[in-house]
């Protein structure tokens, strides 16, 4: 069996991760009012129940599309989506040939996503509604998360040197071990023109 | 997650049996770890081929070797498989208690806890420990279930991580407990009003974590397999808590937080058999579905006037079947969807079916002989007053108690 260790360090990971989506309910409903304090938590559960959904569907075929693969339709490292990719595909057919290192790697990248646009929510407590903030998390997971993630966190190692992958990570040489820019920096500005 | 279960049901009584409520978990997780230990491995995976073995094999036996888990102490000195069996006796471990845990959903702000204690007790022994030696215990060889219980080697049912054994198998008791109790005083739509929502999300984030191991965890590997189990079980609860909240949008014109965190559990108990035989985009179908069908059912206890309090009929009972039968549709290699023919959906109702009406009709009688013998409901004043003072002698929220 390939990859054994790795794979069972990233489930358990990633359960962690996906805990921290209800952690910053918690978090950010102790701070609102009283009489608001579901309406905070339920944006970060109904970004956990959407961009759950959206990771598995596109977004990782967004996030971790790669131009040499044939099946790739955008710009390389900038923006667009790897048909081969929807719905897991490719890393599904690896799984079930024995090897589930990839797919537990785009489980644990799926945390990363629903804890992002969840974080947003903190900006507008009290005053949004929730079908409006489902409508923009979707929109917003689609239009920036998804790409800027595969700016960052999509490249490829080679003797431990980058040789390709999202524009900032490869071409500036941006190190971004766990997602300064892409989980803090992207919710933190776009919150700041939320609450603005 | 047994204590995640805790909160969960917490959460949604009123404010004076919060305490009754958690201490119907806490209490399985108490006596059914101990009975685990005792006997109840012994009995759930108990072979016909050992020379200690007592019983018919594949339907009701106990193996004297695993009484207190003696065979499994020498196995840990020297693993005879993979990975020690005692390892893997701790892991049914939890499934046990969290099963008979999930029964006491059906008997909120009524139940004596002694009464509860011997129902846990008895079911445990006479249901779960077979059932689970029905669908759990099983051999492996080249891939291929060449012996073991009636249900999964007999019917070749397909229930990965418990469809049947826990779900289905806690959701008919639950309904025969609700039945046995009878509904509370002034049952109506508005008694589902939770004392706590916070509490009951907080239930919700422990049972979503603590499912990852129990279904990624079934396969007993860090392998393809157990990534697969793992993604769908991140994949068909969040897809269910929109297929709850949308039937709730639709039926009631608001989305609650109850709903999207009984929606989560509902696709986590659909996903829970299934979640090994499903690609992605079947467990997000799986999702939307038993999120959208288990919102309606949580009704059908004011159209029937049963109060199964908590909806372990409505999430567990249904969700169960639904993600059991699920497999013999859209299941890898198996499924109608796939040209597989009809003939496993057709297993998957048949196992399903077996384990409703044993635990329905065991747990029917039991509960009946406790409630005609010690009683299992409180007096009608008690339960008014609220039981938590009257069971227990504690208040969850003592606010403004003189307390020097």
């Amino acid at each position: 069996m390939v990859h054994q260790n790795t794979t069972m360090f990233l489930i358990i990971c990633s359960a962690m991760v996906l805990f921290m989506t209800p952690g910053l309910a918690f978090f950010y409903g102790g701070l609102v009012r009283a009489s608001s304090v579901v309406s905070m938590m339920m944006m970060s559960f109904g970004s956990l129940a959407l961009i759950g959904v959206m990771w598995v569907v596109f977004g990782y075929a967004m996030s971790f599309g790669g131009a040499g693969s044939g099946n790739f339709i955008g710009i390389d490292g900038v923006f667009g989506i790897d048909l081969n990719k929807l719905f897991l595909a490719d890393v599904i057919a690896q799984a079930k040939a024995g090897d589930g290192f990839n797919l537990a790697f785009a489980g644990f990248q799926g945390t990363f996503a629903i804890i992002t646009v969840a974080l947003i929510s903190g900006a507008i407590a009290d005053r949004a509604k929730f079908g409006s903030w489902m409508i923009f998390g979707a929109l917003w997971a689609i239009v920036v998360y998804f790409p800027v993630a595969g700016w960052i966190f999509n490249f490829t190692v080679t003797d431990g040197k980058i040789t390709d992958g999202g524009w900032l990570v490869y071409n500036v040489g941006v190190m971004d071990f766990a997602g300064g820019t892409v989980v803090e920096i992207a919710s933190g500005a776009r919150s700041g023109s939320c609450g603005w | 997650m047994t204590p995640g279960l805790a909160f969960f049901y917490g959460g949604m009584v009123k404010a004076k049996s919060v305490v009754s409520m958690m201490m119907l978990s806490f209490g399985s997780l108490g006596l059914i770890a101990v009975l685990w230990v005792l006997y109840g491995y012994a009995i759930s995976f108990s072979n016909g081929g050992s020379d200690t073995f007592i019983g018919i094999d594949g339907w009701f036996g106990i193996d004297t070797s695993f009484l207190g888990l003696t065979a499994q102490v020498e196995d840990a000195a020297a693993p005879a498989g993979a990975f020690p069996s005692m390892a893997f006796v701790a892991f049914q471990a939890t499934f046990a208690i969290i099963t008979v845990a999930l029964i006491s959903g059906a008997i909120a702000d009524r139940a004596k806890f002694g009464a509860w204690m011997i129902f846990a007790g008895v079911w445990a022994t006479v249901v779960y420990f077979p059932v689970a030696n029905w669908v759990f215990n099983f051999t492996l060889e080249d891939g291929k279930v060449v012996d073991g219980g009636w249900i999964v080697y007999g019917l070749g049912v397909i229930d990965f991580a418990g469809g049947t054994a826990v779900h289905i198998n806690a959701g008919a008791a639950g309904l025969a407990l609700a039945i046995v109790l009878g509904k509370r005083f002034g049952f109506s739509k508005g008694i589902t009003q939770p004392h706590n929502v916070p509490l009951t999300l907080l239930g919700v984030a422990l049972l979503w974590f603590g499912w990852f191991g129990f279904n990624a965890g079934s396969e007993l590997a860090a392998d393809g397999i157990a990534a697969i189990a793992f993604i769908n079980t991140l994949a068909a609860p969040a897809a269910a808590m929109l297929g709850w909240i949308i039937i709730e949008k639709f039926k009631h014109g608001k989305a609650t937080s109850i709903g999207a965190g009984s929606g989560a559990i509902a696709g986590l108990v659909a996903v829970t058999p299934a979640c090994a035989s499903l690609d992605p985009v079947f467990a997000i179908l799986l999702g939307l579905v038993a999120g959208a069908l288990c919102a309606l059912a949580v009704d059908l206890k004011f159209s029937f006037g049963f109060d199964d309090s908590l909806d372990v009929v409505g999430i567990h009972l249904v969700g169960g079947i639904v993600g059991t039968l699920w497999i013999g549709i859209f299941g890898n290699g198996v499924g109608a969807a796939f040209g597989h023919g009809w003939h496993q959906f057709a297993m998957q109702a048949l196992g399903a079916g077996a384990v409703l009406v044993y635990s329905f009709v065991l747990a029917l009688i039991i509960g009946f002989v406790i409630e005609k013998t010690i009683g299992f409901r409180v007096k009608a004043q008690d339960e008014i007053a609220g039981i938590d003072t009257v069971v227990h002698g504690e208040e969850a929220y003592a606010f403004g108690a003189d307390r020097g």
